[in-house]
């Protein structure tokens, strides 16, 4: 979390999730620069005309045509083959577009645009992983949505992250997440005082206000239950004299015991742990600038079921085999297809390999291997470090 | 003992430390008092091995940031094994390392299993440090003395116990307590360097640490040599003037530099720069290698040569002892930072020969005043450098307009100006006016940055100013380069409210300065680089349009005609005035 985020340039104080975002997806269209050379988005063909292989009238080059041409979409089952894809379309588009003005065969074509889409995205991770001084090896990846798990393995492997999840909603990954989410209602009332001379009675009389607005709002969100609501309570403080204050959470029944002292104390500890120091065995006045309450409404969790423990054989699961690219390779091969819908807690196989569901489809490079947990997620791991990692998984 | 080196792991230790760094200075704008150090940035955090080597650091002001290993080097010999786990050692003397009396270093050595592997430090410019004047910028000053308390290094804090009698001393010689409370700030951010420093080599063992520390100085060292390498082979002479030493009005120092370019090294030589002034303007060694290596940096292809110890062997460097750019003790020496303005103008006037389209041309050097007084609102003194006045424009280089407003070059445009509201609620003093100054930029093909105009009025009576910097003497403005024309000179007046007009000198203290009174600063512009009238008469006229160059300047500058009632460009009578230009 950081309160100091930047959307297009602009400084937001609103506390955010750290978000770095990067415009690449199955829309971004392919095109060659004026130097000649391959770049894919940030032009999107969007969800319509969406990419040419819709067959919706666009004849532009997608990240998507690309996925197709190389194996690692289905034409014949794209949402569980309620939607055909058009090979042809996508195959003349990365063709007029990429292929014959670079002299390259329409494979070839889509190959770099599938890396390129690989490159840019690790890219993205190394700014917020190697460019701050974490390592981004000591990290999961987590793909989620319709066509990352498409290109998940491969950013990993150019990173050299052992690990992958791909949750088994993957492409309904943050819906998902937003319906799970508690309502959140924050309120603020300044109140500029030093500590030694602030009024309790006062301030307790402003959170009373904040809160009664809070279970007003939270009953007309059809939060009624009140066990189902929540408040948080807190106050920015600082020293007198700086220029920043720091926000610190208390307990409402803490605060009517113990009064004023009780902030600067929670104070003074915020300070030392963010700060590497604080002014508690001095005089120095504190500065109490605003109280804040947050009014949380829970929602109700839907419980995950896990799954029953299958074997490791993953053969039940088998549907074919098709010819896909292999980047490592440079070449396509005949890998085995895998139904993602019926895969099961325990079972484990090796790369390369596609595992196929209705909105989603993975794909599993040689370096690496599957397990699926009992959560449904499909684990994939460098096969070299994955004997400890598969200890884990299982029960 | 050999390690395999793992190369991303040399990457992601370079960024962490620089994460650390990073972290340390957020500690320091977010809890210091002083609007300096909070708001205008004006300090240096750091890590350094146990050698004293810089690791690397975070240089929000980089005049600031490359003397630190000096003097850290200096503590490493001083106390020998005497450093211990939760030492703290406060130091500001320029003759055992120091760059500037008011810039207060705070240094913790770290270690890890009893083992020293390091420093975590911050140099910041503190708003007092005792001595004859609030502030520091005693303008008389001929001698450390009056200066400020000379600090050489001592420890606040041994084992981890605050030692109070050294304390009591210390702050019972300052003169403002909340100098004593961002002390404190910058003890909290060296110690957040130390525990995040500590987790770092705990996590990786010390031994391959230090393995792969070693092979990122290595692998800087040789980005260094590579960018040398490219640079042409010669002697390059360069050389710019000082005025007025702050005692003898009229006076000039000129500076000389040989810069030698060698295959992959790089020699700075001083010989034949002025000597020693009695005054204060005098460099100490941290600020003259400082201002060296901050002007190399500028003229590098990679703005993002990671800042260690490995950047810093390839470059050589001859300062003449006794001379301004590394006085004997104990001469004054608190404007020397200031001197880098002069130090990087003979540095690019010499490297214009090696690399003239990487050079800019001169910044307008600085013109600052710290305004001392008390604050009847909170009863207390205050003292604040008025840095948005101060701010001129850079230098024009071949390609690219001068920055306007970015202030002197020792600063590398890292200076903020303070926000007016905050500083009006801060000090009793008001701001009239605040706006960039029209015809203040060196005309040229690329013209320099744009210079600032402000009037702010003192609210209280009794006040004080010490003005320090230069640019105020003819001659003293930044010049242009290649045919670009000169930035405008730097001017600073007190408005009393009787009518009367005090114009300051470049060095000079006033004091009683009443209630009502206005001052009146402009900071001249930067350097214009290339002949004007190449410039592009459409990029003129708009310039016109927004009111950064009038019409006069325009058309006696540029050879450009403007209409000076539509504003518009005059196409014919344009061509006619750089026709006759031509022959």
């Amino acid at each position: 979390m950081r309160s100091e985020g930047w959307i297009n340039r602009q400084r937001l104080a609103l506390p955010m999730l750290d978000i770095h975002t990067i415009g690449s997806g199955g829309g971004s269209i392919g095109w060659i620069d004026d130097g000649g050379l391959l770049r894919m988005g940030p032009e999107s063909a969007g969800a319509d005309p969406g990419p040419a292989c819709y067959g919706k009238g666009s004849d532009r080059p997608t990240c998507t045509d690309a996925n197709l041409v190389l194996g690692y979409l289905n034409p014949a089952y794209f949402l569980g083959g309620d939607m055909g894809l058009d090979l042809e379309a996508a195959r003349k588009a990365i063709g007029k577009h990429i292929a014959m003005p670079m002299e390259l065969s329409i494979e070839a074509a889509a190959a770099g645009m599938s890396n390129i889409m690989n490159i840019n995205m690790a890219a993205g991770l190394r700014e917020i992983s190697v460019r701050r001084g974490v390592d981004p090896r000591e990290f999961p990846l987590i793909v989620a949505g319709g066509a990352g798990p498409i290109h998940g393995a491969m950013i990993a492997l150019e990173m050299e992250i052992p690990l992958v999840l791909v949750p088994r909603d993957s492409s309904i990954f943050c819906a998902g997440g937003m319906l799970r989410s508690d309502l959140k209602h924050s309120y603020v009332r300044t109140y500029f005082a030093l500590a030694s001379r602030a009024d309790q009675a006062l301030m307790l009389e402003y959170l009373d206000d904040m809160e009664a607005e809070g279970r007003r709002v939270l009953k007309g969100e059809k939060v009624e239950d009140e066990s189902r609501m929540r408040m948080v309570y807190a106050a920015d403080v600082r020293y007198l004299g700086q220029h920043n204050e720091i926000t610190v959470d208390f307990e409402l029944a803490d605060f009517k015991q113990r009064g004023i002292e009780l902030l600067c104390e929670l104070f003074h500890d915020a300070h030392d742990r963010l700060y590497g120091y604080s002014l508690k065995r001095s005089d120095t006045e504190m500065e109490i600038i605003n109280l804040r309450l947050t009014a949380l409404g829970i929602t109700q969790k839907p419980t995950v079921e896990k799954m029953a423990l299958g074997d490791a054989d993953a053969s039940a699961s088998l549907k074919g085999t098709r010819q896909v690219y292999i980047p490592g390779e440079k070449a396509f091969s005949e890998i085995p297809v895998y139904d993602g819908d019926v895969l099961q807690y325990g079972n484990r196989a090796s790369g390369p390999a596609i595992i196929e569901q209705v909105t989603t489809t993975t794909f599993v490079p040689p370096e690496y291997d599957f397990i699926v947990d009992s959560a449904g997620t499909f684990s994939l791991f460098l096969r070299q470090t994955g004997d400890n990692y598969v200890k884990k998984i299982l029960p | 003992m050999t390690q395999d080196i793992d190369p991303i792991l040399v990457t992601v230790i370079q960024h962490r430390l620089k994460a650390i760094t990073e972290e340390m200075g957020l500690v320091m704008l977010r809890t210091a008092r002083s609007p300096i150090l909070s708001e205008a940035r004006d300090f240096v955090t750091g890590l350094y091995d146990a050698r004293g080597e810089l690791m690397e650091q975070t240089a929000y002001i980089p005049i600031l940031a490359f003397a630190v290993p000096l003097s850290i080097k200096y503590m490493v010999e001083y106390y020998g094994d005497e450093l211990y786990p939760g030492d703290v050692i406060i130091h500001n003397d320029p003759y055992t390392g120091g760059n500037q009396p008011a810039d207060v270093k705070i240094v913790r050595p770290i270690f890890v299993d009893d083992k020293l592997i390091g420093f975590s430090a911050i140099n910041g410019h503190q708003a007092d440090v005792g001595g004859a004047v609030a502030g520091a910028y005693n303008p008389g000053a001929t001698e450390i003395w009056q200066e400020s308390l000379r600090i050489t290094p001592v420890k606040l804090y041994e084992k981890g116990v605050k030692r109070r009698d050294v304390w009591d001393l210390i702050f019972g010689n300052i003169r403002f307590p909340i100098v004593e409370e961002d002390i404190q700030a910058a003890m909290g951010g060296c110690a957040v360097g130390e525990r995040e420093l500590i987790k770092l080599v705990e996590r990786h063992s010390h031994d391959r640490f230090r393995a792969h520390l070693e092979h990122l100085y290595d692998a800087t060292e040789q980005q260094m040599r590579a960018e040398i390498s490219a640079m042409p082979d010669g002697i390059y002479h360069g050389e710019s003037t000082a005025y007025y030493d702050g005692i003898n009005p009229g006076s000039e120092m000129g500076i000389k530099v040989a810069v030698t370019i060698a295959g992959d090294e790089i020699n700075f030589d001083f010989t034949g720069t002025a000597p020693q002034t009695p005054g204060f303007v005098n460099a100490p060694l941290g600020s003259s290698m400082t201002s060296v290596i901050l002007s190399l940096l500028m003229c590098l292809k990679d703005p993002d040569l990671p800042q260690n110890e490995g950047m810093s062997r390839p470059i050589k460097m001859h300062m003449p002892l006794g001379s301004m750019v590394n006085p004997e003790f104990p001469a004054a020496s608190t404007f020397g930072n200031h001197l880098s303005d002069q130090i990087s103008a003979a540095i690019f006037n010499a490297m214009a020969g090696a690399v003239p389209d990487r050079v800019t041309a001169p910044w307008n050097p600085l013109f600052a005043i710290a305004a001392i007084g008390f604050n009847e609102r909170i009863g207390q003194p205050f003292v604040d450098i008025l840095f948005n006045g101060l701010k001129g424009g850079g230098g024009a280089m071949q390609g690219v307009n001068g920055y306007d407003h970015i202030g002197l070059i020792a600063c590398g445009g890292g200076l903020l100006a303070q926000d007016p509201e905050m500083f009006e609620m801060k000090d009793p003093l008001f701001i009239h006016s605040f706006e960039y100054k029209a015809d203040s930029a060196g005309a040229g093909q690329w013209r320099g940055g744009l210079g600032v105009e402000m009037k702010m009025e003192f609210l209280g009576d009794g006040n004080m100013i010490s003005a320090f910097g230069d640019g105020i003497d003819p001659g003293s403005e930044a010049g242009g380069l290649s045919g670009g024309g000169a930035g405008t000179l730097n001017q600073g007046k007190l408005l009393y409210a009787d009518g009367k007009t005090h114009v300051c000198a470049s060095k000079e203290m006033v004091v009683g300065i009443p209630k009502g009174t206005v001052w009146h600063q402009i900071a001249g512009g930067g350097g214009g680089y290339g002949d004007p009238y190449k410039r592009p008469a459409e990029e003129v006229a708009r310039e016109v349009f927004y009111g950064l160059i009038s019409p006069e300047a325009a058309a006696g500058d540029y050879g450009v005609a403007i209409d000076p009632e539509s504003l518009a460009l005059d196409g014919a009578k344009t061509e006619a005035l750089r026709a006759s230009h031509a022959e």
